[in-house]
């Protein structure tokens, strides 16, 4: 009995719907899935009767095969009706539509948090689907269930790391392009666990704010940021680092003095540090905003906008806020040596950044031809696993001092040319 | 912090061999970090430099020997990189010596005003190696190109 209930778990776990018009070579896409686990447990010929056996209870698909153009509907209303349920599969598109309406499938797809497993043309061609599932699978089981989830995290912990020291800055390079140059880090929040694992800011920040400790762990960033700082340039090495401080606490009188002061007594001059705040925060209350930015800048600190281009950028925000750094959401640079939309959004960014003065920083650069595209797109700075992950203080000074004439080396431009999607 | 505990010397670079007399830099900053770090950074590019912390003490270094540049904060207690600038100019006569600015972001409006004091170029804090080693580059080229010539445009010819 155990077994066999095992075996429904198991197969139940990788249930596979299929709503598309008849499809040739359907018996043998149900053995090629077969052979890799899943399987075909139900076909559906139209939208209100995926969705009638899905709110039948019971049936809990991981995958569902749809087109774009359904009798019924469409895969639009589908992925609005899906993102209602309790029960969400990923979805793989195969259709004939252009490029255009299946990316704004996937980008709704995104928008409502519902995995998309792949697409494809029709007609089906097995071998290319079955290996976008398989990628799908390998990627769903890259960690990211390593990190304990956010209500794991109690108050007296969340305390005891807070005042116990246990907040740490960690250090991500900033670069300059095509150069090379490292001119700053990036102070991320990490917290270290009694039992020397790292807890990143994902489950960190938002329980932090709930309990009022954010401050507190934002000024000890500061100070540790401050302290790496002082460290470098007391070694004749001209980096900055940036901190990223929540608006509210920009708005913070004290707090704003706090930092000022933290900044006096290590007699660094503040332009070396930056205060970076997201661009969704940015929009709140425009009077306000400029008013507490305004004064970050008046004691001389630098100010970065992070994740520029992801919620409701507007550009009197942008012409009204004293920023002297324009940081690009890094949803833009993912992807984007093969992607025209991103190619064109992060050159405008770029653009529109160096014509206000800006920095404009690429942030989340993992591979060569992401650096050769936003090269080629105009960014001057650069930030990602390329060049490294963020490091512990004392790890981020070895690596800064182990460079050469304080220049990571990149691939020169025309290297990097070769690595440029055709045009 | 935890940071700090393998903390040592950077490693200065040596003057290239084979070139000839490092040039002079004047700094004038009254941050003493910032001033070391540009000292270190003029030394990394093959410069010497003289730090001092006001611009009084500027206009005495000046009178004192000969300069190829002056890196001036804009923003100093006391005298201020303007002021300072001018009196370089009118007082001490040295209509040729390079004087370069260095602020905070966000003065690109001031820009015209500021060369307009008599100061050669603008240079955004914080000051990275790179920008340092371009301003240097075209002064050397045109320093070292004019002296076995024609002699250098004497900058130091008016204050004795």
């Amino acid at each position: 009995m155990n077994q066999l209930a095992d075996a429904i778990l198991a197969t139940r776990l990788r249930e596979v719907w299929i709503l598309l018009p008849a499809i040739e070579q359907q018996g043998e896409l149900c053995d090629r899935l077969a052979e890799r686990g899943w399987t075909v447990t139900r076909r559906c010929a139209t939208m209100a009767e995926l969705l009638s056996a899905l709110h039948g209870g019971g049936a809990t698909p991981e995958l569902l095969l749809t087109g774009v153009r359904l009798p019924d509907g469409d895969a639009f209303e589908l992925i609005r009706r899906l993102a209602a349920q309790r029960h969400r599969p990923a979805i793989f598109f195969i259709t004939r539509q252009q490029r255009a309406v299946v990316k704004a499938a996937i980008s709704l797809c995104a928008h409502y948090g519902l995995p998309v497993a792949g697409q494809d043309e029709a007609p089906l061609r097995i071998e290319r689907v079955l290996h976008q599932i398989d990628l799908f699978r390998l990627r769903q089981r890259r960690p990211g269930g390593l990190l304990p989830a956010p209500a794991a995290l109690g108050i007296a912990e969340l305390e005891s790391y807070v005042l116990q020291g246990g907040v740490r800055a960690y250090l991500q390079p900033k670069l300059r392009i095509p150069g090379g140059q490292v001119v700053g880090f990036e102070s991320l929040m990490r917290a270290i666990d009694p039992d020397g694992s790292i807890i990143h800011p994902i489950s960190l920040i938002e329980p932090l704010a709930a309990a009022g400790l954010l401050p507190a762990a934002t000024l000890q960033m500061f100070a540790q940021t401050v302290a790496f700082l002082s460290e470098c340039l007391g070694d004749g090495i001209a980096v900055g680092a940036s901190v990223n401080v929540p608006l509210s606490l920009v708005s913070d009188r004290q707090f704003c003095e706090c930092i000022v002061d933290t900044v006096e007594r290590a007699g660094l001059d503040p332009s070396w540090l930056t205060v970076e705040i997201t661009e969704s925060e940015a929009m709140s209350d425009l009077g306000e905003v400029i008013e507490n930015t305004s004064r970050i800048r008046m004691y001389g600190f630098n100010l970065s906008i992070d994740d520029f281009g992801t919620a409701y950028s507007s550009f009197t925000q942008l012409t009204k806020i004293p920023f002297s750094e324009l940081k690009i959401e890094r949803s833009f640079i993912s992807g984007i040596e093969s992607d025209k939309s991103k190619q064109a959004v992060v050159a405008a960014c770029a653009l529109l950044g160096r014509r206000l003065g800006l920095n404009v920083v690429a942030e989340g650069i993992e591979t060569l031809s992401e650096l050769s595209a936003v090269l080629d797109a105009g960014c001057g700075e650069i930030q990602g696993y390329l060049v490294s992950r963020p490091m512990a203080a004392a790890h981020a000074l070895a690596w800064i001092r182990s460079l050469d004439d304080q220049r990571y080396s990149l691939p020169d431009v025309a290297q990097l040319r070769a690595w440029s999607p055709a045009v | 912090m935890d940071a700090s505990s393998d903390a040592g010397p950077a490693p200065d670079a040596v003057p290239q061999p084979g070139a000839a007399a490092p040039l002079l830099a004047l700094i004038v900053d009254d941050n003493a970090v910032n001033r070391s770090v540009t000292g270190h950074m003029l030394r990394k590019i093959g410069w010497e430099s003289v730090q001092v912390e006001s611009g009084a003490y500027a206009l005495r270094e000046l009178q004192a020997r000969r300069f190829d540049l002056m890196l001036l904060d804009l923003r100093m207690q006391g005298m201020d990189g303007e002021e300072t600038c001018r009196r370089v100019r009118d007082e001490l006569g040295l209509a040729k010596l390079t004087i370069v600015a260095y602020t905070a972001h966000g003065m690109e409006d001031d820009r015209e005003r500021i060369l307009a004091a008599g100061f050669d170029r603008l240079l955004i804090k914080p000051i990275f190696l790179d920008d340092l080693r371009a301003l240097c580059q075209d002064l050397d080229g045109g320093l070292r190109r004019a002296a076995p010539a024609a002699g250098r445009p004497s900058p130091a010819g008016s204050a004795g």
